[in-house]
């Protein structure tokens, strides 16, 4: 029994969600970003490392990017109203949406996502050890001169790593620096990343 | 439904602890600090506004500050070993300085934190109910500097957090968090005693 009590405040959330109907859409995500691909084999350099990160997705006129869009935004509502914003679908949007291919030997450095308010990641496909999402600590004061670790617990750590599944989709504070490990499996990595902004007046 | 998973990174601790045999230590320390206050009245200007703010105690002779601190020691040892996972190594924890605030009706402190230590606390000695609570402030900028419409207060979406402690508690927090005290709204004294906690090693 602990004789004292720990308030932890002011936390950082990551929401975890497993889709429904995953299969069916991973399929038809896979299809529509290895079309991208196709057409657009450079693709663009963002913390990309040996990856393809893709042009952005016409969310605006694409008959299927726009689909995504709508599945995704009930997340983003649960996400939003979580953290206690207003919702409003006239104003919380969807304002930009991507795919990376991290093939064997690629990873994302560390970067967070300007002039959002929360960004995500969704696992379309995802071997094993093909890359581990890492965020790390917003609070520099904390990590810039602290004792020496002998035990990593929620309140000394760093970095917090964690190993979605396919069909997962990870709704974070867009400040949140974040990085992907390298992908260490023989297949590709393919998540669809995307960020949403809120317009008050 | 779809599955959900929160995680909350990143929390800053406050620790709540109740002083055993605390009616006892707060007799002695009222002495000692009434002592000091009659030696020098004035006492230092700090964040107190209205306020007396003592001298340090003396942290090297015997006497009821070493009293005190013998009361907490182990479980200060415990929260540096279990909860941030820190190298406990004996007379490398030290606590650095120690004084005592009276704030008598009217009196407040204005934020601000602690520099050049780890930890901080506040022990309260005399707490009438209205005497001022004590508030801590999110310290991420980057979340509190611009952000969307809230619609409630969760833990994700406040920017400070209010804790009402009664005499006998100890609080101990990370010396980066920024507070402040309001103000005594009673025709009595609260008295508190404050430390930093530093680690070298």
């Amino acid at each position: 029994m602990k004789n004292y009590q720990l308030y932890k405040i002011f936390p950082s959330p990551v929401f975890h969600y497993s889709l429904e109907n995953k299969q069916e859409l991973n399929i038809e995500l896979k299809d529509y970003i290895l079309n991208l691909k196709k057409k657009n084999e450079k693709g663009l350099k963002k913390s990309n490392q040996g990856g393809w990160h893709s042009p952005m997705f016409d969310i605006l006129n694409d008959h299927l990017a726009k689909k995504f869009t709508i599945i995704f935004e009930n997340y983003v509502k649960k996400s939003v109203e979580e953290i206690g914003w207003n919702y409003d679908s006239d104003r919380v949007k969807i304002e930009a949406m991507w795919s990376i291919i991290n093939k064997k030997g690629s990873f994302n450095i560390q970067h967070n996502h300007p002039n959002a308010y929360l960004s995500a990641a969704y696992y379309v496909k995802f071997p094993e050890k093909s890359g581990n999402i890492k965020f790390f600590d917003p609070r520099e004061q904390k990590n810039i001169r602290y004792p020496k670790i002998t035990k990593y617990t929620e309140i000394s750590a760093p970095i917090v790593e964690i190993t979605p599944k396919e069909g997962d989709l990870l709704i974070f504070p867009a400040y949140l620096y974040h990085a992907v490990s390298e992908n260490l499996a023989e297949e590709d990595r393919i998540i669809v990343s995307f960020n949403v902004d809120i317009k008050y007046r | 439904m779809s599955e959900k998973k929160i995680y909350n990174l990143f929390p800053d601790p406050i620790f709540r602890y109740k002083l055993e045999n605390y009616e006892q230590i707060n007799e002695e320390l009222l002495g000692y600090i009434l002592d000091l206050q009659k030696k020098d009245s004035v006492g230092n200007n700090r964040s107190n506004r209205g306020g007396w703010h003592s001298p340090n105690f003396d942290l090297v002779n015997a006497g009821p500050p070493i009293n005190f601190i013998n009361n907490f020691k182990d479980f200060l040892k415990q929260i540096i070993t279990n909860e941030f996972g820190w190298e406990y190594i004996p007379n490398k924890q030290r606590i650095v300085a120690m004084w005592a605030i009276i704030n008598k009706k009217n009196s407040y402190n204005v934020k601000h934190n602690h520099q050049n230590c780890y930890l901080s606390s506040a022990y309260y000695l005399k707490k009438p109910k209205n005497s001022g609570d004590i508030t801590f402030f999110d310290p991420k900028e980057v979340k509190t500097y611009r952000f969307p419409e809230a619609k409630k207060n969760t833990d994700y979406s406040v920017e400070q957090i209010t804790i009402k402690p009664e005499e006998g508690d100890l609080l101990i927090f990370p010396s980066y968090l920024y507070h402040e005290v309001g103000k005594n709204l009673t025709n009595e004294e609260r008295i508190v005693v404050s430390f930093n906690i530093d680690i070298g090693y």
